[in-house]
């Protein structure tokens, strides 16, 4: 049972008001015309049985007040909307796609007019509704009036994001695994039929999916860089992935202006890839955009920001070891100097400077750094990463970044310093003590950007969910906390070639569960009720 | 009342094809013209019996002295009247109404009267109401109903009906043996149980004129209503229904079925009378070719 326009109590307290007030009124003393008779000992004796209503005597003919209030009853519920669910404890939630590929045509405006629709047969109590764009929205809880979602709904768009229904339906499946539940999904989310096989027996997933459309697409479905091939440390090359069978010209901006650089490029078939050479890789926000347009914009550009790769400035001390010197020396990101070093190699420690030095008590190597040091964590990984066979690393609290190694370690017979892990070893320290941080090669919105920055929005908010790395929600800019700042794009091969969904299960089923509505009824009821008390009234067997 | 009220000469005259005749009256009463169990100078042989001194000579029947031998005198009925008691019902309700039930009653009473002096009979009128009173004392006479016309139209409305202690008074009268008319609506508020055993305790032959209206059963009553008796003045709150209705009307139902009852059981003769009717045609229909057996 759901009450649609009432709550339980307004319900309950409004019969309670019905019946109390039915009450008085059966115990209501009425004005008598005075009339003699001579007949008054058969009155006394039909008056035994029909007294007139008159307050302060005992509560007389309780069947016919039962009846009155069965009718009041009937009428009050039939106004709090009262609606039968045929007994059916299964929730019913509606997911909205809102990702990028929703904004094709009228696609988001169907999905969200089919989804009204749905729930609007749907009990209240049973019912919920959540949009999924880059980040979760409800849209309906359960037990809200229909009036909530419109309010909701308004202003609501697709993001440029790729689609998270699938993500949100397993979540949904683990959150509810011990009830039935059916999801339906409106939209053109691309679900995996051998992954959903996995969903709990009483979680029935349905789909009102978008039609398809006609195929001239073309996107740009990845964007990165990687260090120039021709080994100049400060450039970088570019890769711009297009997909789709449309052929569109695509131009890259650095800073606003023009890149004027011819790419090599490569075709497989499904995929176009263009590689940009040597562009200068100093921190600049880079943009691909292809030129015409089609059902879909937020695959026509995409941007990045490029590494800012400067060389550190090293200062080593004369009788620095011989495979260190070696180590530096090859770095081409590493420029030694003879002052104002950002890195100083060898000597004493120093205690306002960063340094590498080295220590003949030691057996290992010694990893300092400031308390709460944001890329100690990330050093610390890569360092593990090398499996350099070294002694273990330590760690120490100090004022600046500093690397200690054990003399031990670096001799010849120890091996270390002829691995191929010691170059990078010392490539890698060079770089965390000088604090460059060249950020993540590739950003794209939905999956996790692999550096060490901590990022946050606009606001400063933090958006690194604990223990996870950061995954941009949607294309846009991120600032960050020690590092640079961040360009997510969409990038998603995806939603750029609209590709069909491989589950498929129409959701006509669940409109058929349609709860019984009893105001009706119930008016129904209580006009019959009425006419049966008119009938007995004139018979003479209700008072 | 006036007496022209309660007569006029066709009323007089309607009722002389009318009487009362009785089976056979206790005898010790004065000669009139109704049969009676005592033996005397009437015209109807009744039985022989052996002479005795003193009997008279001209009752010896010759002709059987002749056969037999032995002498036998011839009995002979004697005719004697029928003393009428006319118990009229003069309680406040009787004088309510619009005709009053008092009116039908007392020309029913007063016809009653009528006919038995024309008859010979003695009359007696005994209003009674929460009490009996003697209005006239029984005697004979056919000019004496004008007399007894003027004396019905001066009697005044009474209290509450009481038939237990009405009647009673009435037994402790020790009247001879007659017909005791008794006129009234009956609605004693002690109930028909009341009403027929006062009724029961009487010695008399009974005939019961019941004064009824067509409303007594079918009360044209609607509404909220507070009815009070005319007679005590008590009071009952009803909500007029079609169920209410149908309650009063099987209440009067049994009352009329327990008159009735009495009636049949008793031998008495039962005159619904419609205060509202004519009196004479309604009381001649008691009277089968003009005649009432009592």
């Amino acid at each position: 049972m759901n009450l649609t326009f009432f709550s339980g109590a307004v319900t309950a307290a409004g019969i309670a008001a019905l019946a109390g007030g039915l009450f008085w009124l059966q115990r209501l003393r009425v004005r008598h015309r005075e009339v003699p008779v001579v007949t008054a000992l058969f009155w006394r004796e039909a008056v035994e049985e029909t007294r007139a209503r008159e307050l302060r005597l005992r509560f007389r003919h309780p069947l016919a007040y039962l009846f009155i209030l069965a009718i009041c009853a009937a009428l009050w519920l039939a106004a709090a909307g009262l609606r039968f669910e045929a007994g059916s404890d299964r929730s019913v939630v509606l997911l909205l796609d809102a990702s990028a590929g929703m904004a094709r045509g009228t696609r988001f405006d169907d999905a969200l007019r089919n989804m009204r629709d749905m729930l609007e047969g749907l009990p209240a109590s049973k019912r919920s509704a959540i949009a999924c764009g880059a980040t979760d929205r409800t849209l309906l809880l359960p037990g809200e009036e229909l009036a909530w979602f419109d309010e909701r709904v308004a202003g609501l768009a697709p993001e440029a994001c790729p689609s998270s229904i699938e993500d949100r339906v397993f979540t949904l499946a683990a959150a509810g695994a011990d009830r039935p539940t059916t999801v339906v999904v409106f939209g053109d989310a691309h679900l995996d039929a051998s992954a959903l096989d996995l969903l709990p027996q009483d979680f029935e997933l349905v789909t009102s999916l978008a039609p398809r459309t006609a195929g001239d697409e073309c996107g740009i479905t990845a964007l990165g860089v990687t260090p120039a091939a021709s080994g100049r440390w400060s450039a970088v090359d570019v890769l711009v992935e297009l997909s789709g069978s449309a052929s569109r010209d695509v131009t890259l901006e650095l800073r606003g202006a023009p890149l004027h650089r011819a790419p090599e490029s490569s075709n497989d078939g499904t995929r176009l890839r263009l590689v940009f050479r040597d562009v200068p890789a100093d921190g600049d926000t880079l943009t691909a955009r292809l030129a015409g347009s089609d059902g879909l914009t937020a695959d026509d550009t995409a941007a990045l920001v490029l590494p800012l790769r400067r060389r550190v400035r090293v200062q080593a001390d004369p009788e620095l070891s011989p495979r260190v010197a070696s180590a530096l020396a090859a770095d081409p990101g590493v420029e030694l100097v003879e002052g104002d070093a950002e890195v100083v190699f060898g000597g004493t420690r120093s205690a306002t400077a960063p340094g590498f030095t080295f220590d003949a008590e030691l057996s290992g190597v010694v990893v300092g750094a400031p308390a709460g040091d944001p890329g100690l964590a990330a050093f610390l990984e890569r360092l593990d990463t090398m499996h350099f066979g070294a002694a273990p690393v330590a760690i120490e609290v100090g004022s600046v970044r500093s690397v200690r190694v054990g003399t031990a370690a670096l001799d010849d017979d120890a091996g270390w310093t002829r691995s191929r892990a010691f170059p990078l070893f010392v490539a890698e320290a060079t770089r965390w003590l000088a604090g460059r941080t060249e950020g993540p090669r590739w950003v794209a919105a939905g999956r996790a950007a692999l550096d060490d920055a901590a990022r946050t929005d606009d606001a400063g908010h933090a958006l690194d969910p604990v223990g996870a790395d950061f995954a941009p929600p949607a294309a846009g800019r991120y600032a960050s906390i020690g590092g640079p700042a961040l360009v997510a794009s969409l990038t998603d091969r995806a939603t750029t070639l609209d590709a069909e969904s491989a589950y498929r299960a129409d959701a006509s089923a669940v409109v058929e569960r349609d709860p019984l509505d009893l105001v009706h009824w119930l008016a129904l009821l209580a006009f019959v009720a009425l006419l049966v008390e008119w009938v007995l009234v004139r018979r003479g067997r209700m008072p | 009342m006036e007496a022209r009220d309660l007569y006029d000469a066709d009323f007089l005259e309607s009722l002389t094809r009318l009487r009362i005749i009785a089976t056979r009256v206790k005898g010790g009463g004065r000669h009139a013209e109704q049969r009676s169990r005592d033996l005397g100078s009437g015209f109807d042989f009744r039985d022989f019996r052996p002479y005795a001194p003193g009997d008279d000579l001209r009752a010896i029947d010759w002709n059987i002295y002749s056969r037999l031998g032995r002498v036998f005198v011839r009995l002979y009925e004697e005719l004697e009247d029928l003393p009428l008691y006319v118990l009229p019902d003069v309680s406040r309700s009787a004088f309510l109404e619009t005709p009053p039930r008092a009116r039908a009653g007392l020309r029913a009473g007063l016809a009653l009267s009528a006919i038995s002096l024309n008859q010979h009979d003695s009359v007696g009128v005994f209003p009674f109401s929460d009490d009996l009173s003697v209005l006239v004392r029984p005697a004979a006479g056919k000019r004496r109903v004008l007399t007894l016309a003027e004396r019905f139209a001066a009697i005044e409305p009474g209290g509450e009906t009481d038939f237990g202690k009405s009647l009673s008074r009435f037994g402790a009268l020790g009247l001879r043996e007659g017909l005791v008319a008794v006129v009234s609506d009956f609605f004693d508020p002690r109930g028909i149980d009341a009403v027929t055993s006062a009724l029961g305790a009487l010695r008399h032959r009974l005939l019961l004129v019941q004064l009824t209206r067509k409303t007594d059963r079918d009360p044209d009553l609607t509404g909220d209503l507070r009815l009070v008796d005319c007679e005590s003045g008590a009071a009952a709150d009803v909500s007029i229904s079609a169920a209410t209705l149908e309650r009063y009307r099987a209440a009067y139902d049994r009352f009329q079925d327990g008159l009735t009852k009495f009636a049949r059981r008793r031998g008495a003769g039962l005159l619904q009378l419609d205060a509202d009717e004519e009196v004479v045609p309604q009381l001649a229909a008691v009277f089968e070719g003009g005649r009432y057996v009592a």
